[in-house]
């Protein structure tokens, strides 16, 4: 499948490729109105409620920046999420570098490993790595046993557990993008630096990486804005000082049932997320044109 | 149902077949009255097979009512009632959340007329809700990590050198932190709690935060921590089935699951009547034979046994050794001290 992509398009297609474009642009029309109906609207309500509830005016933002642990912890859920990041893309640049040299049943295999954890949910993966790590855990009893080990490692909660759950969790959807990217890039281009003098190492670093920056942007954005979100792995894994945001916010929502800060911190959240990625896409070059070649 | 002979039925007979089922719950109630079926949310688990063994077949047996049970998420609830279409009819939850939402104007008025009132729990019949059972945040510890003897009150627990494992929330927390650092218990409310923060700053390097009541359970089970506190009902089982666990119920905080009827319920009426049922002595008995959550009607202590009643909080034995959680101070409260716990949990 991701091979097709690569083929041109032959002559006799041509002709009714612009129609066919066409038609594509009506059957946007469905999932905008999806869209605006189930989120952005939705979203509209949250960010006015922000400023209404419990009377017009700017009293949960006030709320938010008199102190308490808010900023805080928004500054704590940012930090956390691009650790993951750059842990994931990290790990997931070779990966999927390999992968992408890969065909036939292997790649399928190896396909098959990245994809297969997505079917278990966050919920259980966390419980798993709580196994894994509990004092008395498969971890901490190797450790022991190997003799490299005198007394348990405290792993819960902490740090280490946290990211590791969370890259667990977060890694497909670094691979799957990069991968993408990876494939559709020619590899004749590398030869033929290779044949202008081009030792192997500057080969990748001048043409092969900035080739794959679109996924790298696709990868980065996607895992970066998922992990923000993140909730359950971190209130499972995490110490005190991974109290994600997403936490503070169910908190208000479900439990004291104060709408107008949960509304106002998921709106700070919201803001600061779209700023950092227009930066983002603005450090990392032209986003649509990145965002085609990765997708 | 009868899969192999519907299909040579023809369309008349089988509706005259189906009417004449549906007319059986007719014929057995004395008061005519059809059958509807009550939504009732629940945060579900061994609570709700409960529930569903003890007062939900009773009710179905007396009333012909069947009870579907759902998630009993207080934001669905707030939505419900601000857009006018609640579907629930019950809601179950910890008192001291329902006793804020009540506050907010998302619960009907309870219906007192046939609920025995002066055999209930001081506190236990509140305009918007009833409490319904005595749970206890408890003292608790793994049998197998314990050096030395068990704590017998919080000092030691927090004295013992080894992991701590405390519920990462403020209610009950801040009760047992002030007990701790030798609060006496009469003096409990309102919390001091600056100087519960204070306590728990002595311990911090040693507590190991639970958020949820299972993976609660787990860290006393597993030995991941070696001593704190646990709710008795996470624990009980466990402790029978021979894990290494172990608790007392000394200075408890008693807790309460607590049923209210929110506001435009479809069917109000019948979910009284299901809270009358619910509150019976007999229901109330049979409630705390499956489950060690104690009664709230003190008539429900004469219908069990002696073995039964050492494991409810709310035994006379038991009930003298804690206290009863402070509803009203934490209504009052809840924000205020969420707030400052999370600043003291990142700080």
């Amino acid at each position: 499948m991701l091979k097709g992509a690569n083929t041109g398009t032959p002559a006799t297609m041509r002709k009714v490729s612009w129609s066919v474009a066409r038609l594509y642009r009506w059957m946007l029309l469905a999932p905008a109105l999806f869209l605006a109906a189930f989120f952005v609207f939705p979203i509209i309500r949250v960010v006015l409620r922000s400023f209404s509830d419990p009377a017009w005016g700017l009293q949960n933002y006030e709320r938010i920046m008199a102190g308490g642990p808010y900023l805080q912890v928004l500054l704590a859920t940012i930090q956390t999420a691009a650790t993951v990041t750059a842990l994931c893309l990290l790990l997931a640049y070779p990966v999927a570098y390999v992968m992408s040299r890969l065909s036939g049943s292997l790649l399928q295999i190896a396909a098959a490993c990245v994809i297969i954890p997505l079917w278990t949910s966050a919920v259980i993966r966390s419980y798993a790595w709580m196994v894994v790590f509990q004092r008395k855990g498969i971890l901490n009893e190797a450790l022991i046993g190997a003799g490299v080990l005198d007394d348990a490692i405290r792993f819960l909660p902490g740090s280490f557990a946290v990211h590791v759950g969370m890259v667990h969790i977060m890694l497909p959807f670094m691979i799957l993008p990069l991968l993408a990217n990876m494939r559709a890039i020619d590899r004749s281009l590398l030869r033929a630096a290779e044949i202008m003098g081009a030792n192997p190492l500057v080969a990748f670093a001048k043409v092969y990486f900035p080739l794959s920056m679109p996924g790298v942007s696709a990868g980065v954005a996607l895992v970066f804005m998922m992990s923000l979100g993140f909730f359950i792995t971190p209130a499972l894994l995490g110490g005190p000082q991974h109290l994600m945001a997403a936490v503070l916010i169910e908190q208000q929502a479900n439990v004291i049932l104060d709408w107008g800060l949960a509304s106002s911190l998921a709106t700070v959240l919201l803001v600061v997320t779209g700023a950092m990625y227009v930066v983002y896409m603005r450090l990392t070059g032209n986003a649509t044109g990145n965002l085609k070649g990765a997708l | 149902m009868k899969n192999k002979t519907a299909g040579s039925l023809t369309r008349r007979e089988a509706l005259a077949m189906m009417g004449a089922v549906s007319l059986v719950p007719w014929l057995d109630a004395t008061p005519a009255q059809a059958a509807s079926q009550l939504v009732f949310a629940s945060g579900g688990g061994k609570l709700e097979e409960t529930y569903k063994k003890t007062v939900f077949s009773a009710f179905k047996e007396k009333t012909s009512n069947d009870i579907v049970t759902t998630a009993n998420e207080g934001a669905k609830l707030k939505a419900m009632v601000e857009q006018g279409q609640v579907e629930w009819d019950m809601m179950q939850g910890p008192a001291e959340q329902l006793i804020v939402f009540g506050r907010q104007g998302l619960f009907e008025p309870i219906d007192y007329t046939n609920i025995d009132k002066a055999n209930l729990l001081p506190g236990a019949a509140n305009e918007f809700f009833a409490l319904t059972d005595v749970a206890a945040y408890n003292i608790g510890w793994n049998t197998a990590n314990l050096k030395g003897p068990a704590p017998q009150n919080w000092a030691e627990v927090w004295a013992y050198d080894g992991r701590i494992g405390l519920w990462k929330k403020p209610f009950q927390t801040l009760e047992v932190a002030l007990l701790a650092d030798g609060v006496a218990i009469a003096d409990l409310y309102p919390l001091d709690i600056e100087r519960a923060f204070k306590s728990l700053d002595k311990i911090k390097s040693k507590i190991v935060w639970w958020e949820r009541g299972a993976q609660g359970a787990q860290v006393f089970l597993d030995g991941e921590v070696d001593v704190g506190a646990i709710w008795n009902g996470r624990v009980h089982q466990p402790k029978l089935d021979g894990a290494p666990v172990d608790f007392n119920f000394n200075q408890a905080i008693f807790v309460n699951d607590a049923w209210a009827v929110p506001k435009g319920a479809p069917h109000k009426k019948e979910a009284m009547e299901l809270l009358a049922l619910a509150l019976s002595p007999e229901q109330q008995a049979a409630f705390a034979r499956e489950l060690p959550y104690g009664p709230v009607n003190r008539a429900a202590l004469a219908l069990l046994d002696d073995k039964v009643k050492a494991t409810l909080p709310s035994s006379d034995e038991n009930f003298k050794k804690g206290r009863l959680l402070d509803l009203e101070f934490w209504a009052d409260n809840s924000q205020a001290a969420l707030e400052k716990f999370n600043s003291w949990l990142i700080g």
